[in-house]
């Protein structure tokens, strides 16, 4: 799989992860630290133990991450669930949007796996 | 060759900050922190060569906003620029960030060019305006030398006229020195007894270098009254008076190379030091605290040497009968604040004004 179809995939922009990272190669490098992270353990561990400070700050780190890859509806997801725990327990069920971020996180590390060299 | 500047990467996220670097590592050295508390003891470290600050908000043990907290309280906020980079969208964050000073807040995602420009920009600015300070706080070091210097030459001056009078007047030639020393004395005493009287040090040294004018009208006063030996005639006594206004029309002749405060002050002294606390004194009669302060002090300061050294138409007193005789009004009435001042200071007035006269 190339750069582009990785990112057609996935659902995130391609044009703009080149407009700013530059090259592929740049995007491959990075791409591929991505499950080296511990932010999505951490983030489903904090939600499970109803840590919520702990649950904001690993899913900010899920959001800032993915936006800085171009990883857009990875990253809009994880926004949508961070909200959620901004100021602490939260007050809608954060369930689905966390089964959301987990699922698309997923797709995001399968597809990792089969990226070609840029 | 210009020294590579330290950038610290302040990130939680190892991803994150392997960004920043390769966005940095040509033209910085880089130093990496995972969150706040240890990018405080990078900062603390090494805070003399840090260059730029990237920090994120939001990390464990202490956030973004704790580490702009610390360095305000250490008034560190502005050694360096700090580049905040968040994930945070809202304005109230960014402007929250802009209040604790820092010079720029760039969104994730960022674009690795423009934050490369941006720290770049950050750093020259800093750089200049250290620069700048630096030329300034070597103007400034400059100045104050200069205005040292021209105080020690402008003491001196004034010294050099007192003692031109005071030869003139076929006198030891060190009453200026001992007037100025026990000046010097009942002001600090003045300052300790009466400290609701805001007396700083500045203004006691003022007094005890301008005290050397006191006498300067004296030069203008004939050498036959001056010099003479015998008992002066009533009308002889009335020129030698006229000393305290001649001495302000000397001053008057170079007022405009005066500063205004210091000339004020030995103009005071020239005029009034002869005036009594009850207004029997001259050239204005003026009577208790219309007599200026330093006015007071000196005019104890001076009569204390008067009576204590030898004159042409007197013995030295000792400074035992000096003593007495002023606290006992035999030479008019000085003001009771600079009497209890003297009281309480005799002795050390007494040594001081032996060891002025052995030197």
């Amino acid at each position: 799989m190339n750069v582009k179809e990785f990112y057609a995939v996935v659902e995130g922009n391609y044009d703009e992860a080149m407009g700013r990272l530059l090259t592929e190669k740049r995007i491959v490098k990075y791409l591929r630290k991505l499950p080296e992270t511990g932010d999505v353990a951490g983030m489903n561990a904090a939600f499970a133990a109803g840590n919520w400070e702990d649950a904001f700050r690993f899913s900010h780190n899920v959001k800032g991450v993915s936006l800085n890859l171009s990883l857009t509806s990875l990253a809009e997801s994880a926004a949508e669930l961070c909200d959620t725990v901004r100021h602490g327990a939260p007050q809608v069920d954060f369930k689905g949007m966390l089964a959301k971020v987990n699922e698309k996180y997923e797709l995001v590390l399968k597809n990792i796996e089969m990226l070609e060299d840029a | 060759m210009l020294q590579r500047k330290t950038a610290v990467i302040v990130d939680d996220v190892e991803l994150n900050r392997e960004l920043l670097r390769d966005i940095l590592d040509e033209g910085y050295d880089i130093l990496e922190a995972c969150n706040g508390a240890e990018a405080l003891e990078v900062i603390h470290a090494g805070e003399c060569q840090i260059g730029v600050l990237l920090l994120d908000l939001v990390m464990p043990r202490i956030d973004g906003f704790g580490v702009l907290e610390q360095l305000k309280k250490e008034s560190k906020i502005d050694r360096f620029p700090i580049l905040i980079i968040s994930g945070e969208k809202d304005i109230a964050t960014e402007e929250k960030c802009l209040s604790y000073g820092v010079t720029d807040f760039i969104r994730k995602p960022f674009t690795p060019s423009l934050v490369r420009h941006r720290v770049d920009n950050a750093v020259a600015f800093f750089d200049a305006r250290n620069r700048l300070e630096k030329i300034v706080e070597e103007k400034t070091e400059q100045l104050q030398e200069r205005n040292k210097q021209l105080a020690r030459t402008n003491e001196n001056t004034i010294e050099l006229l007192g003692n031109v009078v005071e030869a003139r007047s076929m006198e030891s030639g060190t009453h200026i020195r001992r007037v100025k020393g026990f000046t010097r004395l009942l002001g600090k005493y003045m300052q300790t007894v009466y400290p609701e009287m805001n007396i700083t040090d500045e203004e006691i040294s003022s007094w005890a270098k301008a005290s050397a004018m006191h006498d300067v009208g004296k030069i203008k006063v004939p050498d036959h009254i001056l010099l003479k030996p015998g008992k002066l005639t009533a009308e002889e006594f009335e020129e030698i008076k006229k000393h305290t206004i001649y001495g302000c029309e000397v001053m008057e002749i170079s007022r405009h190379m005066w500063e205004k405060d210091y000339y004020e002050l030995c103009w005071q002294i020239c005029r009034f030091h002869h005036e009594k606390w009850d207004g029997s004194g001259y050239p204005d009669g003026l009577k208790g605290d219309e007599i200026p302060l330093v006015a007071q002090v000196v005019a104890v300061a001076d009569c204390y040497d008067a009576l204590t050294t030898e004159r042409v138409y007197k013995r030295a007193f000792t400074t035992d009968e000096a003593y007495d005789m002023i606290m006992g009004g035999k030479c008019g009435a000085f003001s009771p604040k600079v009497l209890r001042v003297l009281e309480i200071c005799r002795s050390e007035f007494a040594c001081l004004a032996v060891e002025l006269s052995e030197n």
